[in-house]
């Protein structure tokens, strides 16, 4: 496995857009975990005195608010400081609540095969047979408004793409000597399937979960935009589009920013998904 | 033959699970569907026992499962809570803002993005390859919902060139006939009153909104016809037809794109469903009065029925979309028939 991270490093080194994605992660991290601190000002501060303040650099800006203030006078910049808060972990636990159930089903499906492997496929078939957005609009209109429905909702959305992956590899790996012979051994089928199994799939496995973390972003972002996703007062950045939109004419900072930001992660994880894919590949090949 | 019934075949618990979701949603809604549907307040009693026999929830679970198949065979999918109209005439009156939407924006997509990705792929490596790719990647990358409105500030606020929100200007009525306004306006009782203003202002009025919804189509399409064409390019029959002394074009353009071509489709029926998703998001943005607006108002006005129907029915669309497609591809390419 470490030798497997270095060597899967060595690749990605070589790529500039996989680097630049990463760095840009990093710094997004940084910028979320060291929020406290760096923000200048308490994000969910309401402040009646300078409502949409525009950024310090542009004519009528105050030097107290660099990047303006919104519809309620909270500094933007703090907002979006603690929005990178939100949006990664947001992505988190997508990723983890979709690769876990969609990981699990996968292997089963692709090691039983039969019945179960058909009733699992029909599942993921019926999932994906509904435009992404539109599911999770379904299943947010039954549990109600909120980020951790609209992660819920977000997260069963991107399962079929982990089943699928994870199905198809366990279906190549299950016909290896290695398998006959943990098999000879008398290890019990939850052995060979997550233990023997399982850690030959990562490749594809690696390249899937950075991309779930950009779909899972943009996603509950848009369920945001939506007004079904993070309530008022959360720095949400897909809430704080929407709040903005009303003020498109008079204060365009408001709108610009924070899609900005969500873009910037977003692409940051494809470029990184990219990368991965890239580099893994040509180890695919030689395994097979 | 036999694929094309097996296809049809597999179609059927797929829009059988459709049907139990769409069912099942408006019952999972915690707490009583009824006082959620007519208010906690003023819910007198008649009112409630009324309500509660129309959606039919007096029964038991799977009398009511019958009778919801029943009426969507009869082509009754359910009534909306608010207008009291019929969720499928609603549907109808809106859907053709939608499809036009998302015709322009995925016609534009493939007229820009074949192209592009042809280039990409001949030129490969070269500044433009690079240049063209990372646009896409981050064409890809894009939150359409903030592009839409970036779109608006530039073209409608900044500029004052095109219109911000609807179809067509006010002062037109334009009779509907196919409900698509670029061939309405284009119908000469219309041309003959009003010339071709109304056709110039629905073209104004579409254009940012297309735009914002082909953004990401033109960027999947751009990055497969690339990646398509590569792999066309490195098979034997491109280095025989090269080595016979072909020109250059007529391998490009006969040879490989003809076979570059068939993943191309493939990718551009799938697309159909993001179409959706983006129409959702975009017809917000720019009140585009479609399927994706009418979705959302429902869910913000709690009109569960609509919702309900709704998702039924586009779903449907989808998946009947989906295996024609399938068909489609299967009856073009040789190689799947054995």
């Amino acid at each position: 496995m470490k030798q497997f991270l270095k060597d899967l490093f060595f690749e990605l080194k070589k790529n500039r857009g996989a680097m630049i994605g990463i760095v840009i992660i990093l710094i997004s991290l940084i910028i979320a975990i060291t929020a406290p601190v760096i923000a200048p000002h308490n994000p969910t501060l309401v402040n009646s005195e300078s409502l949409r303040l525009p950024p310090s650099f542009s004519p009528g800006g105050s030097k107290d608010f660099f990047l303006g203030t919104d519809d309620l006078g909270r500094d933007l910049l703090s907002r979006l400081i603690y929005g990178s808060q939100v949006s990664l972990s947001v992505g988190f636990a997508v990723v983890v609540l979709s690769l876990i159930t969609g990981t699990f089903l996968g292997v089963i499906a692709g090691f039983y095969g039969g019945f179960l492997d058909k009733s699992i496929m029909r599942l993921t078939d019926l999932i994906m047979s509904l435009p992404s957005i539109l599911f999770a609009i379904v299943i947010v209109a039954v549990l109600g408004p909120g980020i951790v429905n609209a992660i819920v909702a977000v997260s069963i959305v991107a399962i079929p793409n982990f089943v699928r992956i994870i199905r198809a590899q366990v279906m190549v790996e299950k016909n290896r000597q290695y398998v006959s012979a943990a098999k000879l051994f008398g290890a019990s089928n939850f052995r060979i399937m997550f233990i023997e199994i399982l850690p030959n799939c990562m490749a594809p496995l690696i390249v899937q979960a950075s991309l779930g973390f950009s779909d899972g972003i943009l996603n509950v972002a848009a369920l945001g935009f939506l007004g079904l996703g993070a309530q008022a007062p959360m720095s949400e950045w897909g809430t704080m589009l929407s709040d903005a939109r009303s003020y498109i004419e008079s204060s365009p900072w408001m709108v610009t920013l924070p899609g900005l930001c969500i873009l910037v992660v977003v692409l940051s994880f494809n470029l990184l998904g990219d990368g991965l894919r890239d580099a893994l590949d040509p180890r695919l090949k030689k395994q097979n | 033959m036999k694929y094309i019934s097996k296809k049809l075949l597999d179609l059927i618990p797929t829009l059988l699970g459709i049907t139990l979701v769409c069912f099942f949603m408006i019952r999972l809604i915690p707490g009583d569907p009824v006082l959620n549907l007519i208010g906690e307040r003023g819910a007198d009693p008649i009112k409630y026992l009324e309500m509660k026999k129309s959606l039919g929830l007096d029964k038991s679970i799977t009398q009511q499962f019958v009778v919801y198949i029943k009426s969507i065979f009869s082509g009754d999918i359910g009534t909306s809570i608010i207008s009291n109209n019929s969720v499928w005439s609603e549907f109808i009156e809106r859907f053709p803002a939608t499809l036009e939407l998302g015709m322009v924006g995925l016609i534009g997509a493939t007229i820009l993005g074949i192209p592009m990705g042809i280039f990409a792929a001949i030129k490969r490596n070269s500044f433009f390859d690079y240049f063209l790719m990372s646009v896409s990647l981050v064409g890809y990358s894009m939150p359409i919902f903030w592009w839409g409105l970036i779109l608006i500030l530039l073209f409608s606020v900044k500029m004052g060139i095109t219109p911000v929100s609807g179809r067509i200007d006010f002062i037109y009525d334009i009779p509907t006939y196919t409900g698509l306004y670029l061939i309405d306006t284009l119908r000469p009782a219309v041309v003959s009153v009003e010339g071709l203003k109304p056709f110039w202002s629905a073209l104004q009025h579409l254009i940012l909104p297309a735009t914002a919804l082909g953004t990401i189509p033109l960027a999947v399409i751009a990055r497969m016809t690339r990646s398509s064409m590569l792999e066309v390019l490195n098979e034997d029959y491109i280095r025989t037809a090269k080595a016979k002394g072909m020109s250059r074009k007529r391998i490009i353009y006969i040879h490989a794109l003809r076979n570059a071509l068939i993943p191309i489709i493939t990718t551009l029926a799938l697309l159909f469903g993001s179409i959706i998703t983006g129409a959702i998001l975009t017809e917000t943005i720019f009140s585009w009065p479609g399927i994706g607006k009418w979705l959302v108002q429902s869910i913000t006005a709690r009109d569960y029925p609509v919702i309900q129907g709704g998702v039924l029915i586009i779903s449907f669309i989808i998946v009947l979309t989906n295996i024609m497609v399938d068909i489609i591809y299967f009856l073009l390419n040789p190689k799947m028939r054995n």
